[in-house]
């Protein structure tokens, strides 16, 4: 009887040891709410939004992808507000091995700390990632940052765990930051983006440049300005891109697989705002880039995204993505998210009643435009778009967060829909996380910006599956306050193959 | 990670199947009242619908027919009904919790001007005197003067469809008999938070007296300073005492709750904020026959909390409590009187991640304690009820038929995955006991209560308002008593721009025992 029971606890033991291995090991990036992106205690959590994703496939192994996802963090120990997010570990799941703020640097003598707004974008053909962000202080701007894999990969340089100041500033400073677009005081420019050329550094012209664009509102300047930047960051003069309208915002930049660069932003008067395009030629890096004048895409019609839900903003954020066709020519797809209906209560501001996102395209190199589709008709709001096109493969994932599942139109989940290669059709929109997420954090004055979703999409080589990766922000996982488990608002991660 | 996410889908899938388990056993039962969403209590169409938020409810059993409760709700409404911000809605032609008549309250016109309702409508009901009585805050200009108005309405009144028509009314003069404006202050004196109770008995000094409290706030101190008044009214006529301070010493005392025993003595319990704490104080008083005023005791403390729950954030919910004292006394077999007092209070420390953190309550309870000896020594503090999560808004109400003690709120203790859906449940204490029972699921729907109203309006309540109505009567005979709980749900939705939306909306529901 005795052997029995010692028999029993050692299996029991053995099972326990076994469940415990294999929730240590594994995060599995394709679980129904995809995974948690960092590695904040539980107690007292504090919530961070998704802000963008990028990866490498298959650079730590057969399946295995160095993905660094960056965002907003409210934890004052990181050294900003600012969070990176990176899995770089030997099993291919979504477990993150270190996280941090990027780090404050020196510009003209004076320190620049990170505010937000935090974008990524890897390099395959340097094996690299760029990190930018919000730069504060006597002189604002844009920071830019680069990391090469073998630095990211570097236990030394960058290890394991919650990154302190001098721990980020080993991880991001090997290539010196530098500020783009300075300003004096705060810097006033908004949505920033920035975009690689990935093309093989001997390709052509522009070939590994770095492009950064962004709007810049001082007292002065009102514009969108675009900067180039050699694969080291060595920077040339910004120029302006845009056409002096009123007010611009909301700039996204691409690079077109022939070194083209593509730029979407708004511009507008008191009455009126339209998506624009401009494509500019590259010059080699740190030349600026010769453009062309802004082409209107859409004039945006419907309420300024006055949301009814707190959470669930409509934000006028388009971008685009471009894929290659055979004999030279290109698609542009582009996205944004809409007012589908407009509400103007009596001597009250008109109002967003729900949110849908729109696709248009464009053939001709962004010159016209098809009329704006509908890339989810289901009722609901569909928002925080983002598009990506696999390079390797052409197809293109259109993200975003639908309440569709919801009666109350206010819990979310996140989609996609895809178009296929030689196709500009849209496909069924897909549900990819499955619980609707309240998207409600812990504490309401430290609720970051859940207006964007990442997306990042690539694969190793035609007929082979590549994966998508969209960043997003989740209340799914719990923190504990005070011994009482609620709801906590983390970046969090999802992959799809396709 | 991959064990926690299986846990979690279990888990969601044993809410949805506890829900539609709830809905199917609601479903069984013949009375709208008892639906998933009880049933929604105004007459207001959907398209571009506007905020209602219940406040009050009261009923007379069987007076409308046999079977047929006689029922009175209020509500802050955003419609605007007689030009005021409040309004009522009666039950009286089927026993299914859908309002006949609705309207807002009638100005009050006295030799210093014109009153016109200013909100926070409450509603008694009056058995004894076949009636029910209305206390709200009444505002009028030049000079700019606020009171406490006071309506009585006739069950006869209610149930004449002559004087008082089916439908949605904005003239409703002819539903009330009496009305008066008392306690008339300029507004450096602004006065909020009214109350009121009626003595049940029809002898002895102030049988049949109406009593009402308010608090007065005092602008030399931003309004900070506050104190409880009590006056006393003849049931007949309204007329009233002069306005007595019932709060003695306590600078920051709010929110007075006036009950009448069964002896005639006026109880008043209340919270006093003192420093970062805040004090439940209970008065009790005599009666000396209105117009005459009570003479009341010293405030007792019952109890101090040392979390201060005042205007702090439920949970996840993004809603906002206070502690907000309510009691009901029941008479026992022997002739002596139990006290049942409840409240709301955050069983931890609050929550302050950021230096602009309000302060978050990571566990709401609703509490309660009793006291045998009129108010003197308290019960110690006890949990209605060990769920998890959130629960608030907690309301009281002794049903005398039977001395079954209600107690009414709500929890989002089913919502295991975000704690954000709450639904309104009804503890009750048997007669004879002082033990809370296990505590009945009214509602086995549920909302999310932070949607956003389609149109705004000034003086809109957030979320689900700051209450629930309760009020609990029956025949003595088991099986015949009703609970009604008056709240606030979204449920139903409106239309706005032809697109449906969430619409915050007073719903009633009752449980029959």
């Amino acid at each position: 009887m005795k052997s029995l029971t010692t028999f029993a606890l050692i299996v029991a033991a053995h099972m326990l040891l076994l469940m415990t291995s294999i929730s240590a090991a594994t995060v599995p990036c394709s679980s129904p709410n995809g995974a948690r992106f960092n590695l904040e205690p539980r107690a007292n959590a504090l919530p961070q939004g998704s802000g963008a994703v990028d990866f490498l496939p298959n650079r730590l192994g057969a399946g295995d992808d160095l993905i660094v996802e960056v965002g907003n963090d409210s934890r004052s120990r990181l050294a900003g507000v600012d969070g990176y997010y990176v899995h770089r570990s030997s099993t291919a799941d979504c477990s993150v091995q270190f996280e941090g703020g990027l780090p404050d640097f020196t510009f003209q003598g004076n320190e620049v700390e990170g505010f937000g707004g935090t974008t990524v974008a890897a390099d395959p053909a340097r094996d690299a990632f760029f990190a930018a962000d919000t730069r504060l202080g006597q002189t604002g701007g844009v920071g830019l940052f680069r990391a090469s894999v073998s630095t990211l990969l570097d236990t030394k340089a960058c290890p394991n765990g919650t990154h302190t100041a001098v721990k980020s500033t080993s991880c991001w400073t090997v290539t010196p930051p530098v500020l783009l677009f300075p300003v004096p005081g705060a810097f006033a420019g908004g949505v920033f983006s920035i975009a690689v050329d990935e093309r093989p550094t001997s390709a052509g012209t522009g070939a590994g440049d770095v492009y950064a664009v962004t709007e810049i509102a001082d007292n002065t300047v009102n514009s969108v300005s675009l900067a180039a930047c050699t694969n080291t960051l060595n920077c040339g003069p910004t120029i302006v891109i845009s056409a002096k309208e009123a007010f611009q915002s909301s700039s996204y930049v691409r690079v077109r697989p022939d070194g083209l660069i593509t730029i979407n932003y708004v511009g507008g008067n008191a009455s009126s705002s339209d998506i624009k395009f401009v494509t500019c030629t590259p010059a080699g890096a740190p030349n600026p880039p010769v453009c062309t004048a802004p082409t209107v895409v859409q004039k945006v019609t419907g309420a300024a995204p006055n949301p009814l839900d707190i959470n669930l903003r409509p934000f006028l954020l388009p971008k685009h993505a471009i894929r290659a066709e055979a004999g030279g020519k290109f698609t542009t797809f582009l996205v944004y998210d809409n007012c589908q209906n407009t509400f103007a209560p009596p001597d009250s501001n008109a109002e967003c009643l729900n949110a849908q996102v729109l696709l248009t395209i464009s053939t001709d190199n962004g010159k016209t435009w098809s009329t704006p589709i509908s890339v989810d008709t289901a009722a609901g709001n569909h928002l925080a778009s983002n598009i990506t096109t696999d390079p390797v493969t052409g197809f293109t994932q259109i993200a975003y967060y639908s309440s569709e599942g919801d009666p109350f139109q206010h819990a979310v989940q996140v989609f996609r829909n895809q178009i296929n290669p030689g196709s500009t059709a849209l496909g069924v929109p897909q549900m990819v996380t499955q619980t609707l997420d309240p998207l409600d954090g812990t504490e309401t004055t430290l609720i970051p910006n859940m207006s964007f979703l990442g997306a990042a999409a690539r694969g190793t080589s035609p007929g082979v599956t590549s994966r998508l990766y969209v960043s997003f922000s989740s209340s799914t996982v719990a923190g504990t306050y005070e011994g009482f488990s609620a709801p906590d608002l983390n970046n969090s991660i999802t992959q799809v193959s396709f | 990670m991959k064990t926690h996410g299986h846990v979690a889908h279990l888990t969601i899938l044993l809410f949805l199947f506890t829900l539609h388990a709830a809905a199917s056993a609601k479903a069984a039962g013949s009375s709208p009242c008892t639906a998933a969403n009880g049933s929604i209590f105004n007459l207001e169409p959907r398209p571009n619908a506007v905020t209602q938020a219940a406040l009050s409810v009261a009923f007379l059993p069987n007076r409308a027919g046999a079977g047929l409760d006689l029922v009175v709700a209020t509500a802050t409404d955003q419609r605007g009904l007689s030009n005021s911000p409040e309004a009522f809605y009666v039950q009286r032609s089927t026993e299914n919790c859908v309002a006949d008549l609705e309207g807002g309250f009638p100005g009050i016109s006295n030799a210093m001007g014109l009153f016109l309702p200013l909100g926070t409508p409450i509603v008694v009901a009056d058995p004894a005197h076949d009636g029910f009585f209305i206390a709200d805050l009444r505002f009028a200009s030049d000079p700019d003067l606020n009171g406490v108005g006071i309506i009585k309405a006739t069950s006869a009144n209610l149930l004449n469809a002559t004087n008082c028509p089916n439908g949605t009314q904005n003239a409703t003069a002819g539903c009330f008999t009496t009305g008066s404006v008392f306690n008339i202050t300029g507004v450096n004196n602004l006065l909020v938070e009214p109350n009121l109770a009626v003595d049940q008995r029809t002898s002895g000094t102030g049988a049949g007296d109406v009593y009402t409290v308010v608090t007065e706030t005092v602008s030399q101190h931003d309004f900070g300073d506050t104190s409880i008044s009590l006056m006393a009214c003849t049931n007949a006529d309204l007329n009233c005492s002069n306005n007595i301070l019932i709060s003695g010493t306590d600078a920051e005392a709010r929110l007075g709750w006036v009950q009448a025993r069964s002896d005639g003595a006026i109880t008043v319990s209340y919270v006093n904020l003192v420093g970062t704490s805040e004090e439940v104080k209970f008065v009790t008083c005599a009666p000396n026959g209105a117009p005459n005023p009570p003479t009341c005791s010293a405030p007792v403390l019952v109890t101090t909390e040392t979390t201060p729950l005042f205007k702090k954030s439920i949970g996840q919910t993004r809603l906002v409590d206070f502690m907000m004292p309510k009691h009901a006394h029941r008479l026992e077999s022997n002739g002596t009187v139990t006290t049942f007092l409840t409240y709301d209070r955050c069983e931890v420390e609050l929550l302050k991640l950021s230096k602009a953190d309000n302060g978050t309550c990571p566990k709401t309870d609703v509490v309660l304690t009793s006291s045998t000896d009129g108010g003197q020594t308290w019960s110690p503090i006890a949990k209605v009820t060990n769920s998890p999560f959130q629960q608030f808004f907690s309301a009281i109400a002794i049903d005398s038929s039977t001395g079954t003690v209600n107690i009414a709120y709500y929890s989002t203790e089913n919502d295991v995955t975000f704690q954000t859906h709450p639904q309104v449940f009804l503890a009750q204490i048997a007669p004879g006991t002082t033990l809370v029972g296990t505590p009945n699921l009214l509602t086995s729907a549920s909302i999310y209560p932070s949607t956003t109203a389609a149109i705004p309006t000034q003086l809109e309540p957030v979320g689900l308002g700051d209450r629930l109505g309760l009020a609990a009567a029956g025949t003595g005979t088991a099986g015949q008593s009703h609970a009604y709980v008056g709240f606030t749900w979204n449920s139903v939705f409106g239309t706005y721009g032809g697109v449906s939306l969430p619409d915050m909306n007073n719903h009633l529901t009752f449980l029959q025992y």
